[in-house]
């Protein structure tokens, strides 16, 4: 496939237009083909709205014979009404769906999820993981699959759900809020190995000597508007030949600590925003680097961030470090609609650290602005 | 209908009886956990159910914007059940502005609390919305009046999240309820509904303990309209 990768603001000016065409004409179509999503815009401009069309083929499959399913995405409202919709539209005739929320976390959550009884759980790894520890026992044992999306599941978090739920298969699948499902697990490895989707295109854009590089992904998002060689913002590579399972092409996500976007604890980090804020906090910063961190255990399993900041004119004083972190949490977006310093006040993050240093940092082939602790 | 399910008569039984043993039918539907004062629930809704239910107009582009977002979800799914591509309001107030400029929406159904958020987006819009839907269990017509110039028409819906729809008024200042379609209301000491159609969890004779005048009745002796009680 030809022409130069398209990068996020691409999508973004792409994501705008789909929304000024959905506006300015009648929907030809049922009113259940679309979903209006929210996705991280570019340096500064917020959020962006997006039109979609829904992806057929990710409602047949995932929770084909469930029939009480518990979605635990606690991201947008847009986030969890296209996963409504997604199961309003496919599988059993008789299925009850319980949509939930952060604030759903009481103390009466427990009586709730015994008295719901779910047989699938789907959503964000980290969010499942809050919720298991509330389930209790008797209800892990009834659920039969675990279907996981948005962040890759880690080996330690695979073998605590296969402890929790005895009798659940994982599955996964790959994708991104702007331009929805890419790829479905393999069956044989559900957290390794992913097979696009039928009319999604996947490359590598400039791999080194072991095929790893940026995922570019091809695949129409809204009536005739295609992402072409989307750098949607994980590191992959291709794996040769047909798969045991039948599928022709495979791939592997090998990367989430990529010096672009790192995901953890349910949240997207990106450098740009990194530096939009540092930006705005001109006057204390002049540089930085930020490095983030699972802290924790898997049970309860925080994101946190160590900023350190250099300064031409002088080191940061103490209580500059304070206001530096203060505001940086305060304006910093982690999630479409969340504050790192809301994270905080939810329990998903703990309290940002500041550290001054007096010296430049050095020169480095690769930028590492943003990078991600290895665990 | 499945066998045997308990009756509730109130917020209390929905609390103390298992969501399966007031499920008088299964069909695909939406669960939503009810937060309260006095605890937290779960009521059921089929999506037929959900259609049936009066909660906004019918209108290209509306906006959806609630402070509980079991409920946004819900009366989000309705307007899909109603052939309406939805915008979901992030509780996020800029976000949601942001959006509503965006989609350019026409209708607004929402909570009285949410409502009031909007007011200076409403007062930058050019046109009026064809209707602003206010959901909720009692209104203060004094802090909502000044909604009334950014619709054609304000509704104001009474409504609990485990019942739907119980009756509504046009916005005004002394606002007086006509009971909603497919709707019985009894006063006794409070409203007691009953919807005639049964949802998942049969509502009949279900005490909400919402104070009301009434104003006239029926030929069976059923509320046909009325004020609520200062509480
Ligand atoms: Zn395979």
């Amino acid at each position: 496939m030809a022409g130069a990768p398209m990068e996020r603001a691409d999508v973004v000016e792409l994501g705008m237009r789909t929304v000024a065409d959905f506006v300015s004409r009648a929907p030809g179509d049922p009113a259940d083909t679309y979903a209006l999503r929210l996705t991280s815009g570019t340096s500064g401009s917020g959020p962006v709205m997006v039109v979609r069309q829904f992806d057929p083929v990710q409602n047949a499959r995932y929770y084909a014979d469930a029939s009480d399913i518990i979605a635990a995405f606690f991201g947008s409202r847009s986030t969890r009404l296209t996963q409504a919709m997604n199961m309003r539209k496919s599988g059993a005739l008789r299925r009850h769906m319980l949509i939930l929320d952060g604030g759903d976390v009481t103390p009466h959550i427990d009586t709730l999820l015994q008295q719901f009884a779910p047989d699938a759980l789907l959503g964000l790894p980290s969010v499942m993981v809050k919720i298991s520890s509330r389930m209790p026992a008797d209800v892990r044992r009834g659920v039969k699959v675990i279907v996981a999306g948005g962040e890759h599941v880690g080996a330690a978090a695979q073998k605590y759900f296969l402890q929790q739920y005895p009798h659940a298969r994982i599955d996964t699948f790959y994708g991104s809020s702007e331009v929805g499902v890419v790829a479905g697990a393999c069956p044989y490895d559900p957290t390794t190995i992913y097979h696009p989707l039928p009319n999604t295109f996947i490359e590598i854009d400039d791999p080194d000597k072991d095929g790893v590089g940026d995922i570019l992904v091809t695949k129409t998002i809204y009536r005739d508007q295609k992402v072409r060689r989307y750098r949607i913002g994980d590191m992959g590579k291709i794996i040769d030949g047909p798969c045991r399972c039948g599928e022709s092409v495979s791939f592997e996500v090998v990367g989430r600590t990529g010096y672009d976007y790192i995901k953890l604890a349910g949240a997207i980090l990106r450098r740009e925003e990194f530096d939009r804020v540092a930006l705005s906090l001109g006057e204390y910063i002049s540089d930085y680097r930020a490095e983030a961190y699972i802290a924790g255990t898997v049970e309860e399993s925080k994101g946190g961030i160590i900023l350190s900041v250099f300064r031409k004119s002088s080191v940061l004083n103490t209580s500059e470090l304070e206001q530096v972190r203060v505001l940086f949490a305060e304006r910093l977006f982690i999630s479409t609609t969340l504050t790192l310093a809301q994270a905080v006040l939810k329990g998903y993050f703990v309290p940002l650290e500041v550290v001054a240093v007096s010296q430049p940092f050095p020169k480095q082939s690769k930028d590492v602005t943003l990078r991600l602790r290895p665990s | 209908m499945t066998g045997t399910f308990l009756q509730v008569r109130s917020r209390a039984d929905f609390m103390r009886v298992a969501l399966r043993e007031r499920r008088s039918k299964d069909e695909k539907s939406l669960v939503k956990i009810v937060h309260t004062n006095d605890g937290d629930f779960l009521s059921e809704w089929s999506f037929d159910d959900i259609k049936r239910e009066p909660y906004g107009i019918i209108s290209k582009r509306p906006m959806v914007f609630m402070l509980d977002a079991h409920e946004a979800i819900e009366k989000s799914m309705w307007c899909y059940e109603r052939a309406m591509v939805p915008l979901i309001g992030e509780l996020d107030l800029d976000i949601a502005v942001y959006t509503a400029e965006k989609y350019q929406i026409d209708q607004l159904i929402a909570d009285a609390e949410s409502c009031i958020k909007l007011v200076s987006y409403l007062r930058s819009r050019a046109e009026p919305l064809l209707a602003i839907s206010i959901l909720d269990a009692s209104f203060d017509p004094a802090s909502l009046l000044p909604l009334a110039p950014f619709a054609k028409q304000v509704r104001l819906v009474l409504t609990l999240p485990e019942t739907g729809v119980i009756a509504e008024a046009p916005l005004s200042k002394a606002p007086v309820f006509s009971v909603a379609p497919d709707c019985k209301i009894d006063a006794g000491g409070s409203l007691v509904v009953t919807k005639l159609l049964p949802l998942v969890t049969p509502i009949t004779g279900y005490d909400t303990g919402i104070r009301i005048a009434v104003q006239s009745k029926l030929a069976d002796g059923s509320v046909e309209s009325f004020v609520l009680s200062d509480n």
